[in-house]
């Protein structure tokens, strides 16, 4: 155990200290001597951030329902206690044991966003772990890593010992079982790499090669190692009915980002819009039972007494029992005081009358996503959505009494034209419009519509995985004219900053070779790189250039469509052949429909689950 | 239907937890427990609670407050019951009762009682307990630094005589001692346990450690609240 005294004494000095105590409500502390896997749930962000990630939840009481594994969490310091904690000596432990991190078995971390990449490496160092594979020893923790960025790992081939692709949570248990025997039969690091090759969805690093061209693409890619296989699989559930679900989640003390019961309705996504990674690849759809659902809230409300549940997907909208699951919360709980909130609510498939019995119990803004301000561009990424289907709810938005509109959009989409940027002013202007153009009298309210535009990232596994992302100036000259444009004091307009997203697309597309570049920004001092008051592009550019990486190269290079790609030997269940053919038909800014309309052949279907896919058979 | 007025602590690592969290977190308990609370009308509904003075971070506490109102017939004994089973053993319901008080728990509360306990490698009981006593009986002077409505740094002399009801030290080990004093409370304002440590640290030796139980409330008699 660290010297609880030392860190006491110096805990009031930094801001939050609830974030480094634990001992919240339903976290669970285990007798060690009992437990023979010790497994440390790393978030490589600020506590508030990692409590509110509902992967963590899932993950945490799942890996402690086994009985002889102890699951513990440990956030990323905030640069104050990164501070007291270098300085008194203090290295990082977990919260539940405090314990410090070399005495896990595994540190297991989630790649939720590119831009934690340095948080990784520093909450290592403070854990007193060497950075690299090669160089912890048997008796060092495993470092383990998951999660959204798990679907491009090279850039993190370097640190991270074992990668879990796709859902874990069958594959977290199996791959602690093997871990367990041979730990009895004397650990020996490399055997257990070997077996847990073996093992659908899980990638070694190690055991691989890239082999560069001289133009610096990719040759190809060598097996090193007769246990791994050529190709890594991820893994889905396929039942989400059946599938491991706490019956309580942990509670924290302080304000975390999202403060409430959070409901998974379902996972994947049908809409096929070009540019998002998460409707690829976590195809196909697989949805929960309503009752499973209400069953769920009903054990989540108890053990914590939160007051709001919030449902949850990539599009809430489209769960087909939508109405059914929304009438039977709002019935049990309406008069307990508990709101039910949709955030990622599609106006063009949600009936009203619920959303106007939602209100009753607090009333939020309307948020709407177009992506894009123009026709031919929503097209052209597949949003599928005409400006009918967006002014017609916002009419009847604000006949039913709101006035206050968040729009998000994305500038740098693959055949963007001026024009298409401007779309954003001129969609948000007739928004306005729709607004004013009622008599009088019905008009209430104060008009606000925030419009913001965030800049296009281009990932793997999208069809637009080939294509070249903005240049940081024409970033900056697209929302510069819209901000110039928009001059109505209703409309307000905002954008994320360029040179983040521009680093966000080297690492989401970047190769092996920029395992260096990181542990070089973090030497230089890089962490927090995702909050924009910590990000110091300067230093990444340092980075760059004494590591002789071009970082242009993966963030602005349009490739061939048959280049090796870094990630080309995971396989997502999506084909290839049905990414390019949908990234051909974005260049015609060419549709294709909804796959619940009928199957539209991505691949995953035979692929993954041996069968079509369910959400298809429903409809017939 | 009666108010119900509770003594609860807040316990090891809970002391990190602000006031705020505190209030929050209480209000999650009877939700847990199933118990029916009232609620204010309008826009925006809140549970009808009432909390006594903030306490500082950092400090743990056996003497807390708070009063709620319900909306179901409970009786005191039940409350307390039904919370302690929802809540952590850092934060339990030491006493409930009925409330007819109609004065805020804030009014009610007169002074403070601590149990200060102290590390000094260098610890002198003498040099501590004259500092203590003149604390206590000339008073000592010293400048807090606050901001004011304009957010600039204000200075203001404290004389530790005019918070000062009760202070006495006992050596409670090697190299440790054990304080304990009454503060007087009021809304305007009062003496911080921080404060104290830091003029035995300016006057007398360095505190190498120190821990800060509040013990209780007490009202304008020298009673606990409840
Ligand atoms: S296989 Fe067909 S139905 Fe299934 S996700 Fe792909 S396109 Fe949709």
């Amino acid at each position: 155990m660290i010297d609880v005294k030392k860190l006491d004494r110096e805990l009031l000095s930094v801001e939050k200290p609830a974030r480094y105590v634990g001992s919240e409500l339903n976290s669970v502390v285990k007798d060690k001597e009992k437990t023979s896997v010790r497994f440390a749930f790393a978030f490589p962000d600020v506590y508030e951030v990692g409590m509110s990630h509902t992967g963590l939840h899932i993950l945490y009481h799942m890996l402690n329902s086994i009985e002889n594994v102890w699951c513990e969490r440990v956030f990323a310091p905030w640069t104050d206690m990164e501070e007291v904690m270098r300085k008194n000596s203090i290295p990082l432990y977990g919260l539940e044991s405090k314990d410090e991190l070399k005495e896990f078995d595994f540190i297991g971390f989630t790649l939720q966003y590119e831009m934690s990449y340095t948080n990784i490496l520093n909450m290592l160092d403070l854990g007193g772990i060497p950075l690299k594979s090669k160089d912890r020893t048997d008796n060092m923790p495993i470092v383990i890593a998951g999660g959204p960025c798990a679907y491009n790992p090279e850039p993190l081939h370097e640190i991270v010992d074992l990668f879990t692709v796709g859902e874990a949570e069958e594959l977290l248990p199996e791959l602690l079982g093997i871990y367990e025997k041979e730990k009895l039969n004397g650990f020996n690091k490399l055997k257990f790499l070997e077996k847990a090759s073996q093992l659908e969805g899980i990638y070694v690093p190690q055991f691989y090669e890239e082999v560069y061209n001289e133009d610096n693409t990719i040759k190809e890619r060598k097996v090193l190692n007769n246990n791994a296989k050529d190709i890594i699989t991820k893994r889905i559930i396929k039942d989400m009915d059946k599938v491991y679900y706490p019956d309580k989640s942990i509670l924290p003390y302080i304000d975390v980002v999202h403060d409430r019961v959070v409901l998974e309705l379902f996972r994947g996504c049908t809409r096929g819009c070009r540019f998002c990674q998460a409707g690829m690849v976590y195809r196909p759809v697989r949805e929960k039972k309503s009752d499973t659902l209400v069953n769920q809230a009903e054990s989540m409300l108890n053990s914590t007494g939160h007051d709001e549940i919030s449902l949850t997907s990539l599009s809430s909208g489209d769960y087909s029992c939508l109405p059914d699951l929304t009438l039977k919360l709002l019935d049990k709980y309406e008069n307990d005081n508990v709101s039910i909130s949709l955030p990622s609510l599609r106006l063009d498939s949600m009936t009203f009358d619920i959303i106007q019995r939602l209100q009753e119990v607090r009333k939020s803004g309307l948020t709407f996503a177009p992506e894009a301000g123009t026709q031919r561009m929503r097209d052209v990424i597949n949003k599928n959505l005409t400006e009918e289907q967006i002014l017609g709810p916002v009419e009847t938005a604000f006949k039913l009494g709101w006035s206050t509109v968040k729009l998000y959009f994305m500038i740098g989409l693959p055949g963007e034209t001026m024009e298409d940027v401007l779309g954003i002013k001129e969609l948000s202007y007739k928004i306005k419009d729709k607004f004013f153009a009622r008599p009088k009298e019905e008009i209430k309210g104060n008009l606000k519509i925030n419009s913001s535009a965030s800049c296009f990232v281009p990932k793997p596994f999208t069809p637009f995985q080939w294509t070249a992302q903005n240049s940081i100036e024409e970033f900056y000259d697209k929302a510069k004219m819209l901000q110039r444009e928009i001059k109505d004091k209703k409309v307000s307009f905002s954008y994320h900053e360029p040179k983040l997203s521009y680093l966000e697309a080297v690492f989401a597309r970047g190769d092996r070779r920029l395992s260096k570049v990181l542990i070089s920004a973090w030497e230089k001092g890089c962490r927090f790189d995702g909050w924009y008051d910590m990000f110091d592009f300067d230093k990444w550019m340092e980075a760059f250039n004494e590591t002789n990486v071009d970082p242009d190269f993966f963030a602005k290079r349009q490739r061939e469509i048959t280049e090796v790609l870094p990630w080309d030997f995971i396989d997502v269940g999506v084909s290839k052949k049905y990414l390019i053919s949908e990234y051909e038909k974005s260049l015609e800014a060419m549709t294709t429909h909804d796959c619940r309309l009928g199957c539209t052949n991505c691949g995953v279907n035979h692929r993954l689950i041996g069968g079509a896919c369910p959400h298809v058979q429903n409809n017939k | 239907m009666c108010k119900i007025i509770n003594k609860y602590s807040k316990t090891g690592n809970l002391k990190y937890i602000s006031h705020l969290d505190v209030l929050r977190f209480i209000q999650r308990s009877v939700n847990r427990a199933g118990i029916r609370a009232k609620y204010s009308e309008g826009f925006n509904p809140h549970m009808k609670t009432s909390f006594g003075f903030p306490l500082s971070l950092g400090i743990e506490s056996i003497g807390e407050y708070f009063e709620i109102e319900l909306n179901e017939n409970l009786p005191p004994e039940e409350f307390k019951r039904k919370m302690n089973s929802v809540m952590p053993k850092e934060m339990q319901i030491i006493k409930s009762s009925c409330s007819d008080n109609t004065n805020s728990i804030m009014a009610r509360c007169a002074y403070a009682e601590y149990i200060i306990g102290i590390e000094s490698e260098n610890l002198d009981m003498d040099r501590l307990n004259n500092l203590l006593s003149e604390m206590l009986e000339t008073g000592v002077v010293y400048i807090r630094q606050k901001k004011n409505k304009k957010k600039k740094l204000v200075n203001k002399e404290i004389n530790t005589k005019e918070y000062i009801r009760y202070l006495k030290a006992d050596k409670s080990g090697d190299n440790k001692a054990k304080i304990e004093a009454v503060f007087i409370t009021s809304e305007t304002g009062s003496m911080k346990v921080d404060e104290l440590l830091k003029l035995i640290n300016d006057r007398a030796f360095n505190l190498d450690y120190h821990t800060i139980m509040k013990v209780d409330a007490l009202d304008k008699d020298m009673e606990p609240i409840l």
